[in-house]
């Protein structure tokens, strides 16, 4: 009994005077870098499948608050755009002239075939109070100095029931993130392997989305250009933008 | 050659956007009824499409698409003496369609468009009683939209709402018809209601549609038409539902249920129907999909008659060769009773198609 009592109180004891930092003030950190009130971005993602050459694909994307708009370059898909309203997303096929609402199930699947999907696109910073956050330690990855938190659902309408993220001390960006299912299983890895220093953030801007339910795909996603905080016309995130 | 035009078009071009693909496919048709001397025919079919859309649309948008196609074998006997088609010998026409050429103006929160344009009014995939002038080509294996000549003013309300007005002009003044649509989101749900006048039949029609979740992906359409001739007075609704499984499978459902009997309507009337080609009482729909990857994917459609037991299945192997050029494998099966129209595929056959897709 008295045994136990002092492994609580040394463990709570030790806890706080190591993490002088609690994992909630952790993600605001990291939402106060890594949030915007707009921003472009010019996005190129390569799709790595087991014995085929690399697909590629080249998108903008103009974000304002909760909404985005997206027009693919590349020319097997530059007949596509998207627009998300909030938690709505809507397509738009520029050759058939043909606008539709994407039903919710079908958010679960890749973006044009990759490993993200629309709903990680269109997950909000809101997703973390669904979350119990937890300060596990800390760790080096990649040779930096990270704090290791650990997510665990405290609802049911989210997509992963756990999540681990190294984030960097230094910059407060995540720079691998782990998403597991209720059973424990990994679903899904994100790897940050280069960082990019704007005026008022740091931002990570080559990444790796490893599907783990596929055997030997993952996504690279490169933001070959960004730009924070600047004028957007609302007009972006319409219908009728979309269906200029 | 003729590829390589658009690529070096595409590539140096900063005024216009330029895109398009090209297919090219070749098949057998076998009939599989006992009572013709021939039963197994060879078709196919090369389309280069080319898409000339204008990059600056702060004031105006000029676009054009164009299809060059050249039909080879028994495809020769789906076109009968067309303006549009010129015979290069007896097994090969070749034939160009615009589908598109259209200007739109914008003024405030009005956007004008004139010209051959497609428009796309309901929810519906195979099924789509509410579209009453773009339909589906359903002779072409890509099921690409037909264009129409109208003008069209469409008014934005709010982020997702808009107020539009479709006329479409007639040499004879007492054929013009006019539709009308008012679309919005509601609670997450795409809503839409239509009216349309067809003063060549004097058919006043009244509908909506609806897109949304609960769940399962819902949409469905309502059509109601109404002729001062009682027994041409009908109504048709179709219903929808998709789900996707382990983000690999996606489901597809489509109900739809005319009222109308076509006997009571002449064979130009036939035409104008909601829902043609699909113009007998009862219709199921049943899509699989299985995207197994990027680079592969298998679809399934089987569509059956109720009132005819008679169906329409394909199914088609789709492969990713490189980046924008994709292999298709195609089987179909049709049955003469599928549509009941009596001009429209009547034999029962299979068909057997093999295409290459590329896109620039």
């Amino acid at each position: 009994m008295i045994k136990n009592f002092l492994f609580l109180f040394f463990n709570i004891f030790f806890t706080t005077q190591l993490f002088s930092i609690t994992g909630e003030e952790i993600l605001k950190k990291v939402d106060k870098n890594l949030n915007f009130n707009s921003a472009t971005m010019s996005v190129r993602i390569e799709i790595y499948l087991p014995n085929q050459p690399v697909r590629v694909k080249k998108f903008n994307v103009w974000i304002k608050g909760i909404n985005s708009y997206v027009e693919f370059l590349n020319k097997e898909d530059k007949h596509i755009r998207y627009l998300k309203l909030g938690k709505k997303m809507w397509v738009y096929d520029k050759e058939e002239e043909n606008t539709f609402l994407i039903s919710g199930h079908l958010l679960k699947q890749g973006m044009m075939g990759s490993d993200i999907s629309y709903e990680d696109i269109m997950e909000s910073d809101e997703v973390y109070k669904k979350y119990e956050i937890e300060l596990l330690g800390e760790e080096q990855y990649n040779s930096y100095d990270c704090y290791l938190i650990l997510l665990t659902s405290k609802v049911k309408d989210v997509s992963y029931f756990r999540r681990k993220m190294w984030v960097s001390k230094k910059h407060f960006v995540p720079l691998k993130e782990e998403r597991y299912a209720k059973n424990g299983k990994l679903l899904k890895v994100y790897e940050t392997s280069e960082l990019k220093f704007y005026e008022h953030r740091v931002y990570p801007a080559k990444s790796v989305v490893s599907d783990k339910l596929k055997t030997d795909t993952k996504t690279v996603v490169i933001i070959e250009q960004a730009s924070f905080d600047i004028s957007i016309p609302e007009d972006y995130f319409s219908r009728r933008y979309l269906e200029r | 050659m003729t590829l390589f035009l658009p690529s070096i078009l595409v590539s140096q071009n900063e005024v216009v956007d330029i895109s398009g693909y090209f297919f090219t496919s070749s098949g057998v048709l076998y009939l599989t009824e006992t009572d013709v001397s021939t039963d197994t025919f060879y078709l196919g079919r090369s389309t280069l499409r080319l898409n000339f859309v204008t990059k600056n649309t702060e004031f105006a948008k000029l676009d054009l698409s164009v299809d060059f196609n050249i039909f080879y074998g028994v495809y020769n006997n789906f076109f009968p003496l067309w303006t549009n088609v010129i015979k290069l010998n007896d097994e090969t026409v070749f034939t160009i369609d615009i589908r598109k050429l259209y200007l739109m103006v914008k003024y405030g929160i009005l956007d004008f468009y004139s010209g051959r344009q497609l428009v796309k009014f309901g929810e519906g995939y195979i099924f789509n009683p509410l579209n009453m002038f773009s339909k589906i080509d359903f002779a072409d294996i890509n099921f690409t939209r037909i264009g129409i000549d109208a003008l069209r003013a469409k008014i934005q309300v709010s982020d997702t709402g808009y107020f539009e007005n479709v006329f479409i002009p007639k040499t004879n003044l007492q054929e013009n018809e006019f539709a009308t649509r008012l679309g919005f989101t509601l609670v997450g749900w795409d809503v839409s209601t239509v009216g349309y006048y067809r003063k060549k039949f004097d058919w006043l029609s009244l509908g909506f549609s609806f897109k949304g979740d609960i769940v399962l992906g819902l949409y469905g359409e309502f059509l109601y038409n109404y002729t001062k001739n009682e027994n041409k007075r009908c109504y048709s609704y179709m219903f929808g539902t998709d789900y996707s499984l382990k983000e690999k499978f996606v489901f597809r459902v489509e109900y739809t249920h005319n009222s109308f009997n076509i006997n009571n309507f002449a064979q130009e009337e036939i035409l104008f129907l909601p829902n043609y080609p699909f113009i007998s009482q009862q219709y199921v729909v049943i899509q699989f999909n299985f995207l197994y990857s990027l680079i592969d994917n298998i679809n399934l459609s089987y569509v059956t008659n109720l009132q005819t037991n008679a169906n329409f299945l394909v199914l088609s192997y789709q492969r990713n060769l490189l980046h924008s050029v994709n292999l298709s494998t195609t089987l179909r099966y049709t049955n003469k009773n599928f549509s009941s129209i009596p001009t429209l595929l009547n034999f029962d056959a299979i068909c057997c198609l093999v295409d290459i897709n590329m896109r620039y």
